[in-house]
């Protein structure tokens, strides 16, 4: 009987070690968790956040205003088409942070030739990201420009595109697109598609 | 292939791909005797605090070091060829506070210096694991100034400052050169080459706590043919080679402490980036003191803060065998470029250019003027990690010029001189691959340029001291694929128009 309780005793002593054991890794995790995790701004608020550096930030899109630009576009003259479809990339590493961004693939064919087809490829970053200068006017975003194979500037090229809903009833909405570049000289940079277009939703 | 060095160009330069390299430290414990020379250079150390005890100019504080533990040295290196060695000094007095000699490799020669660990109590009945040491750090000069101080707790600095106290003061630098019995003198012992023949070769031991260059010291003679027993301590007068050792001080950092030998995370690079620090503050005054690239700095100066100038300029500089520059003039210079074609040619090793306040953008209709940003731009960051893969690739460039801190790129603005720096080599390559290479990251490249544009151009507008501040949480905290790019950044400090140092930003 006496080691019967003996037996007991060790078995509340280790039983108690185990729950002690238990919560302290539990403390201890949640602890990590609450230092490591990351600080959500939402996407076009970002402008208006002074970061701590040593913060990890997700600039999520958690109010869906990148959802106005995902899907296809398409610009037509008499001798080109340029067609661009944008889709949304989720929680996308930015250095040490992470956002919600646009990612695309595009064709542009001039005079019945292809210059560019990035469908058929891997390729979606060359005309990428998402960053609201103006909180309140989510219909106007930048984006990070650079073309298949052109080196040229591609390390400072910015895009601007204005999202502009269909006034009419059954109206196509549109997009405006303006390509910003500084420029030293007056000679253009070797970019193959159109500085400025106005693309239609299909 | 050309290349820009600018604030909005941009010619990506497409490289082949390289092998990246890893950095690696290893720690081993050693006794005096399995490290050449080391005993002659301990000696010394001692003699020169005994001397200094005799002649009452240390505080009733200072150890004496004529107890160390000379069988249990640390020895720490890493694949930079950083190298120290640190020994524990025996001093039954000092009860739970416990000191350390710390030699650590400097050019030629090392930096002594001595370490007071004053622990917390609870720290030390713990069982005084230095991955947690808890409690103060000093590190003095072998003559007894404090040079920094930092508080730890459970091994994470804590302090004020974000890191160390201001350091004040300068190293003790130990000089080795060598001599034969001819009175010549040689930075490398020369019986390790077959055509000495000369038998008798001194090592010689300065130690400078100056700051000022000049030094006094003694020799330990030994016979080349029979080892390198101590000898007689004799006195000389000697010049250190290669190094100022000039005041570190400067305003707060910061960098870790000097923690290696503890192996606390957080202080992990604490030893060699201290004196990977000083000595590149020094090599980067000596090339701003030399003539072809302090003419060219000046230039870019007078051309920066004149505000009616509106284009770049600048120049690449490659050392001669002499220890001077010669300068290559930039084949293009226009607006908000200045370009070298080719972009890089053998032995390169210094890139300056400037920046003007404005410079005309042609985009839209008639050239507009627009404001510069006086900070380094996204091209010169990327360039200067193209240079950094173009000199390791370099197997031609000059043994006295190998070193990575003679990589170097200058940016002069109406607001500072800037130099970036290799801080990481291995990052900076594995950068290259990333941003440069055939195999470069369009996903990582816009990366860079979003966070870039939008941490920095879009956060500050045109206001300098945002920018400068954004900038340099940019350069410090961005990381591809979890590592940081690599590059420090130092600022010259002026003087009556002149460069007299330069300080870690």
């Amino acid at each position: 009987m006496k080691t019967m309780k003996l037996q007991d005793g060790s078995n509340f002593k280790k039983n108690f070690m185990k729950t002690k054991i238990l919560i302290y890794t539990i403390f201890l995790f949640s602890l990590h968790f609450a230092f490591a995790q990351e600080v959500i701004i939402p996407l076009e608020e970002r402008i208006e956040l002074v970061e701590n550096p040593s913060n990890t930030y997700y600039y999520k899109d958690v109010n869906g205003a990148l959802n106005k630009y995902v899907g296809t576009w398409k610009y037509e003259t008499s001798t080109e088409v340029f067609e661009i479809t944008f889709s949304l990339n989720i929680h996308s590493s930015a250095g040490k942070d992470f956002k919600d961004e646009l990612i695309s693939k595009f064709k542009y064919t001039r005079n019945g030739v292809v210059i560019y087809n990035t469908y058929t490829s891997l390729r979606n970053y060359n005309i990428s990201g998402g960053f609201f200068k103006f909180p309140n006017n989510t219909n106007k975003i930048k984006l990070y420009y650079s073309e298949p194979d052109v080196t040229y500037r591609t390390i400072q090229s910015q895009l601007e595109l204005e999202y502009v809903p269909s006034t009419t009833l059954g109206g196509a909405n549109t997009l405006i697109w303006k390509r910003k570049i500084f420029q030293d000289s007056p000679t253009p940079p070797p970019f193959e598609l159109p500085k400025n277009m106005t693309l239609v939703k299909q | 292939m050309m290349l820009f060095w600018g604030c909005q160009q941009d010619d990506a330069i497409i490289t082949e791909s390289n092998q990246k390299q890893t950095f690696q430290k290893t720690k081993t414990v050693v006794s005096i005797d399995q490290i050449f020379g080391l005993e002659t250079i301990v000696g010394k150390v001692q003699t020169m605090r005994r001397s200094q005890n005799q002649s009452g100019t240390l505080s009733k504080n200072n150890t004496y070091l004529e107890n160390l533990d000379l069988e249990n040295i640390v020895s720490i290196a890493d694949s930079d060829g950083n190298q120290s060695y640190t020994i524990d000094i025996v001093n039954p007095q000092n009860g739970i506070n416990f000191e350390k000699l710390r030699l650590v490799k400097y050019m030629d020669g090392y930096i002594a210096s001595i370490q007071r660990f004053e622990p917390n109590q609870a720290w030390y009945d713990s069982g005084e694991n230095m991955n947690t040491f808890t409690g103060q750090i000093q590190n003095m000069t072998l003559n007894g100034t404090v040079t920094w101080s930092a508080t730890l707790n459970n091994g994470l600095v804590v302090n004020n400052n974000n890191g160390t106290t201001a350091k004040s003061g300068s190293p003790c630098i130990i000089n080795i050169y060598w001599e034969d019995e001819e009175g010549v003198q040689y930075e490398d012992d020369p019986t390790d080459g077959d055509n000495y023949t000369s038998a008798q070769i001194t090592m010689v031991v300065d130690i400078d706590c100056s700051g000022s260059g000049s030094s006094s010291g003694g020799g330990s003679g030994y016979n080349s043919g029979g080892g390198y027993p101590n000898g007689g301590l004799g006195s000389s007068n000697g010049t250190f080679v290669g190094g100022s050792g000039g005041s570190t001080s400067g305003g707060s950092n910061n960098n870790p402490p000097d923690g290696s030998d503890t192996g606390c995370t957080n202080c992990d690079t604490g030893t060699s980036f201290d004196l990977n620090e000083q000595r590149t503050k020094d090599r980067l005054l000596a090339m701003s003191n030399d003539v072809k690239i302090k003419a060219r700095l000046q230039d870019c100066k007078e051309k920066a803060e004149d505000a009616n100038h509106i284009e770049e300029g600048g120049g690449a500089f490659r050392k001669k065998s002499d220890g001077t520059y010669f300068e290559r003039l930039p084949s293009v210079i226009q607006g908000t470029e200045t370009g070298f074609d080719p972009g890089y040619i053998s032995g390169e090793s210094v890139f300056v250019h400037l920046h003007s306040q404005k410079a005309y953008d042609y985009s839209e209709g008639l050239p507009q003027l627009k404001d510069v940003a006086p900070i380094p731009s996204k091209v010169d960051i990327v360039k200067f990690i193209s240079l950094m893969y173009e000199r390791n690739n370099d197997t031609n460039e000059p043994s006295y010029s190998d070193d990575d801190d003679e990589i170097v790129s200058m940016l002069v603005t109406d607001q500072g001189t800037y130099a970036l720096t290799v801080g990481n080599k291995a990052n900076m390559l594995a950068a290259d691959v990333k941003l440069n290479s055939e195999n470069r990251d369009q996903k990582v490249i816009n990366e860079f340029v979003s966070e870039y544009e939008i941490k920095i151009k879009e956060a500050c507008n045109n206001d300098d001291a945002c920018l400068l501040r954004t900038f340099l949480n940019f350069i410090k905290t961005h990381t591809i694929d979890g590592n940081t790019l690599g590059i420090d950044i130092y600022q010259a400090v002026y003087e009556n128009n002149e460069i007299t140092g330069w300080i870690k930003l």
